[in-house]
């Protein structure tokens, strides 16, 4: 009887412990019902020439968002599925605190998938919010940061339809892009990775609004050190990807040999793999990108035969188009002086002894350095036509070969 | 043979007398034998039998000599009484009747001898004629009860599609026949006693010798000797004197209603334990994962075995976490759910005036309210309550504002996953369990179901079911037994008993694999 007790004081003791314990662990106060948050899905950042930052966050409203709440929720377009709230501050985390004192209900931080940077912005440094960034626990690793040349509050205003949630269609944008080109998909993990590397030259997406207000992919926004230098178009940003590794699915369209009647010839290349050689040469550095690249026939010009002969010079054509779109975009970021193809990080894994040598005078060596690109396209399949359907037509009769006999 | 009494006794009497006590019934008086005198013997009866309205004695004369018989009214077969005891005692003619000789005369009744007043009392109460020669110190019992019971029926708990449709009834001696139906071999053992003072209800230890552990025979008889109770006419009754840990919300023994699931489980090692008068018997060793066994998983082809258990596991860990989850990751961890997600369910809560651990914990209520309505009512209005609590209360709470539609949807899901759960005892405790979980839920988020989730596997470790762990073959580990456990393998490839039960003889299936004999088709035909 004397032992059951001392056991049942002992599970009771322990049984005690675990429930004050649990009790004051985290205790209920961290508690935060769903319906008592401001959830963010984006942020904007743009400058504010009065007090420093303006911060704009694109906060759910959840009894108007489409298909939730029963289906009771209006979707006629009365009410819109975010509200854009602004605030500023003399920093983001600033202007993020003040937002809370403005909107009712806590700013919720921890969905938050975009953070948008104006332009003006942008050019004077968005290191500036990168410390928060990366030190607030609330924020997830892999939310987009993006580019724009517009103000950012506008982007976050523009209706991305038919996704009611402006963010969700923009980050959605981002990665049906990002699926041809990776470069594209700019996490806060990927653009930290750049920034912190030896060519020290993130790339974000840059999204702009179109005519009809709506945003696209306007291509890709390159830093120096984290301040905006250029921005590059989508045929650069296809050169740009070319250089940095693989690629899927990316269309290129070539010209038609006698008349251009408005439709040319589409490569779509299947997937592409880079390789990178460095040499240095007296005064400055050689590298040698080669180019693997797998490809299908998207279109073909009118009234074109396909043979080998045909099929070796469009090979050889799409091999030329990327060269050239290589070498263009190096063109561009050695006038801007910047080093968004990672040369710097690509020569720093596999020369660590030579970079350390030229590290200090990389800055005057990348514009220097001279590009050598070997490519190779290989078509491999012709789709599900051989030839274009003209090439059958008899020139004389217009009638095609082998109809009618 | 029965046990001494240890409170008194507090029925009154209904004549106004003043109430006798157990040891002014003297029980002890059961070893002394049967008086040789009739004066002496009603003396005894008028004190031992009054007031029992069912107690029938007739004298007859045979040749001479006086005969007494005595029965319990109810629970004789009186045809047979009739025709197998009062007829054949007509026919006899030899004079100075021997007992024996009566012995002899009535062969178409079972008889044996008794000696004491004890024996007098439990056969009269096992529904068995006592007869009584005088002038001789013995007296013959002549087995020919016919206590009331129902026929034997569908198993109603555990019912298969496919597989025997017999269930057990409250009579042990047919469900020990149902027993002996499926093992015909003498090496079935079924050891008796008797429980409960005033019951006197009959406990039966079966197993198969040879191959279940004689220590585990041995512990099962030693726990069930130490009994001293009033009744014991149920199992559960029976699991809670019994078993290993008495605290535990989780059954140590398992229970079933099936001869069939006794018999495969008597053949891997096990021991079955059966009280007369009730409808179910245990199963010793039970582990956790036998209780996430159907029989139907027996039935039907392995391969569909495997994902019915797969789908099993899922809805008992769901009818535990589910609740709790939902509270956690809406009350505290938002940021683990899907963007999308976390919309539709802030947009579900919104202007509901509960916090998500009190909702949970009101509609866990109402569901259990529900869930024992059901059972409770007639099984056509339990069916018509059930369903106009779950969809008018439900819809209209959800349409009043106080509760949201993924509360009804998540607390629904976890009453249909315990549904799905085979073992009715074990659902039980995961109906208690989910209210802690939510507890915890609500007080630390997933801290807290994370630390209730480890307390809760540390208890279930240390839990053992007449020595064998709870948790086996998972824990501690064993690799042979695997194959009747998370899934079924085909029954060429389970060869041997569960390694974890140490039975004698270990192999049960020696059957070739099918299909890889090198007999060819001509080989068949010719032969």
């Amino acid at each position: 009887m004397k032992a059951f007790r001392i056991r049942w004081w002992q599970r009771t003791r322990a049984l005690m412990v675990v429930g004050v314990g649990s009790v004051l662990l985290t205790g209920c106060y961290d508690i935060q019902e769903v319906d008592n948050m401001n959830l963010v899905l984006a942020i904007g950042v743009d400058e504010d020439r009065a007090r420093g930052v303006n911060v704009t966050a694109e906060i759910v409203n959840p009894a108007s968002v489409p298909s939730s709440g029963g289906g009771e929720s209006s979707t006629s377009g009365e009410r819109r599925a975010t509200l854009i709230r602004q605030a500023t501050g003399v920093s983001i985390e600033d202007a993020i605190g003040n937002l809370e004192r403005e909107v009712p209900h806590s700013v919720y931080l921890a969905q938050n998938m975009l953070v948008v940077f104006g332009q003006s912005y942008a050019k004077h440094g968005v290191e500036r919010a990168f410390d928060y960034l990366e030190r607030d626990r609330a924020f997830r690793r892999n939310q987009l940061f993006l580019a724009t040349p517009e103000r950012a509050s506008d982007v976050l205003s523009a209706s991305a339809e038919p996704e009611a949630l402006n963010a969700l269609g923009i980050r959605e944008l981002v990665e049906q892009t990002s699926r041809q080109l990776p470069i594209v998909q700019s996490e806060q993990q990927q653009v930290m990775k750049e920034y912190l590397s030896p060519s020290q030259a993130p790339v974000m997406a840059s999204i702009a609004l179109n005519d009809s207000q709506h945003p696209v992919v306007q291509g890709i926004a390159v830093f120096r050190a984290g301040h905006l230098v250029d921005t590059l178009s989508i045929r650069e940003m296809q050169g740009l990807g070319w250089m940095l590794g693989r690629t899927r699915q990316v269309a290129i369209r070539l010209p038609c040999r006698d008349k251009e009647n408005g439709t040319g010839t589409t490569i779509r290349l299947l997937d592409s793999d880079t390789r990178f050689d460095s040499e240095p040469v007296p005064g400055g550095l050689r590298v040698r990108l080669t180019v693997h690249a797998r490809a299908e026939i998207g279109q073909l010009c009118p009234y074109e035969q396909l043979d080998e002969q045909k099929l070796a010079q469009l090979n050889q054509m799409a091999s030329a188009y990327i060269g050239q779109s290589m070498q263009l975009v190096l063109n561009k970021l050695q006038r801007d002086d910047v080093d968004a193809c990672q040369f710097g990080r690509r020569v720093f894994m596999q020369h660590p002894a030579y970079w350390r040598r030229i590290s200090a005078s990389w800055p005057t060596i990348f514009p220097k350095v001279q590009m050598d690109c070997q490519v190779k396209v290989q078509t491999i399949r012709t789709n599900l036509a051989f030839s274009a359907p003209e090439s059958t037509v008899s020139r004389s009769s217009a009638v095609p070969s082998g109809v009618g006999r | 043979m029965f046990a001494r009494f240890r409170r008194s006794d507090q029925a009154s009497s209904p004549s106004g007398r003043k109430p006798r006590t157990a040891s002014d019934l003297n029980i002890s008086e059961s070893d002394e034998p049967i008086p040789d005198r009739p004066e002496s013997m009603h003396r005894w009866l008028d004190t031992e039998w009054a007031r029992c309205i069912d107690f029938q004695m007739r004298d007859i004369e045979v040749c001479g000599t006086r005969i007494t018989l005595f029965w319990l009214r109810g629970i004789v077969d009186l045809l047979r009484l009739e025709t197998g005891i009062m007829q054949p005692l007509e026919s006899v003619s030899k004079r100075r009747l021997q007992l024996r000789d009566l012995a002899s005369v009535l062969h178409t009744v079972i008889v044996r001898e008794i000696s004491t007043l004890g024996e007098f009392n439990a056969a009269v109460t096992d529904g068995q004629v006592v007869l009584r020669m005088w002038g001789t110190s013995h007296a013959l019992v002549l087995e020919v009860s016919d206590p009331p019971g129902r026929p034997i029926d569908k198993p109603e708990n555990e019912p298969t599609l496919e597989g025997p449709q017999e269930a057990f009834v409250e009579h042990i001696q047919l469900n020990l026949a149902l027993i002996r139906k499926r093992i015909r071999s003498p090496r079935l053992k079924v050891e008796s006693m008797r429980v409960g003072t005033y019951s006197h209800s009959t406990v039966c230890v079966v197993y198969v010798e040879g191959v279940a552990k004689p220590t585990l025979v041995a512990e099962a008889k030693r726990r069930i000797q130490k009994i001293s109770i009033d009744s014991l006419n149920d199992i559960n009754k029976l699991r809670e004197l019994i078993g290993d840990a008495p605290f535990t919300l989780f059954p140590v023994t398992d229970e079933t209603e099936r001869p069939d699931r006794v018999t495969s489980n008597l053949l891997q090692g096990r021991i079955a334990i059966m009280v007369d008068g009730a409808p179910n018997c245990l199963l010793v060793p039970a582990q956790f994962i036998h209780f996430l066994v159907a029989a139907d998983d027996y039935y039907v082809h392995y391969t569909l075995t495997i994902f019915l258990r797969m789908l099993r596991h899922l809805a008992y860990w769901s009818s535990l976490f589910l609740p709790a989850l939902y509270v956690a990751l809406s009350s505290y961890n938002q940021d683990l759910l899907p963007t999308p997600l976390l919309i539709t369910v802030a947009a579900q809560h919104r202007g509901i005036p509960f916090p998500s651990i009190l909702e949970a914990l009101v509609m866990l209520t109402i569901f259990e309210v529900l869930r024992e309505a059901g059972t409770r009512l007639p099984r056509a209005v339990g069916q018509s309550v059930s369903i106009v609590g779950t969809l008018v209360v439900g819809d209209s709470a959800v349409r009043a504002g106080l509760v949201s539609p993924g509360m009804v949807i998540v607390i629904a899901s976890t009453g249909v996953a315990s549904f799905a759960l085979p073992a009715y005892g074990f659902v039980n405790s995961s109906r208690l369990i989910q209210f802690a979980f939510v507890l915890a839920a609500g007080l630390g988020g997933l801290v807290g179901v994370l630390l209730l989730a480890l307390i809760l596997i540390t208890h279930l470790v240390s839990l053992r079911s007449f020595g064998v762990p709870y948790m086996a073959p998972g824990a501690p580990f064993e690799w042979a037994d695997m194959k009747d456990m998370f899934i079924r393998a085909p029954w060429f490839a389970m060869r041997r008993r569960p390694k974890h039960l140490e039975p004698i003889d270990s192999v049960n299936n020696r059957t070739p694999v099918p299909g890889k004999s090198k007999a060819s088709s001509w080989d068949l035909s010719e032969s």
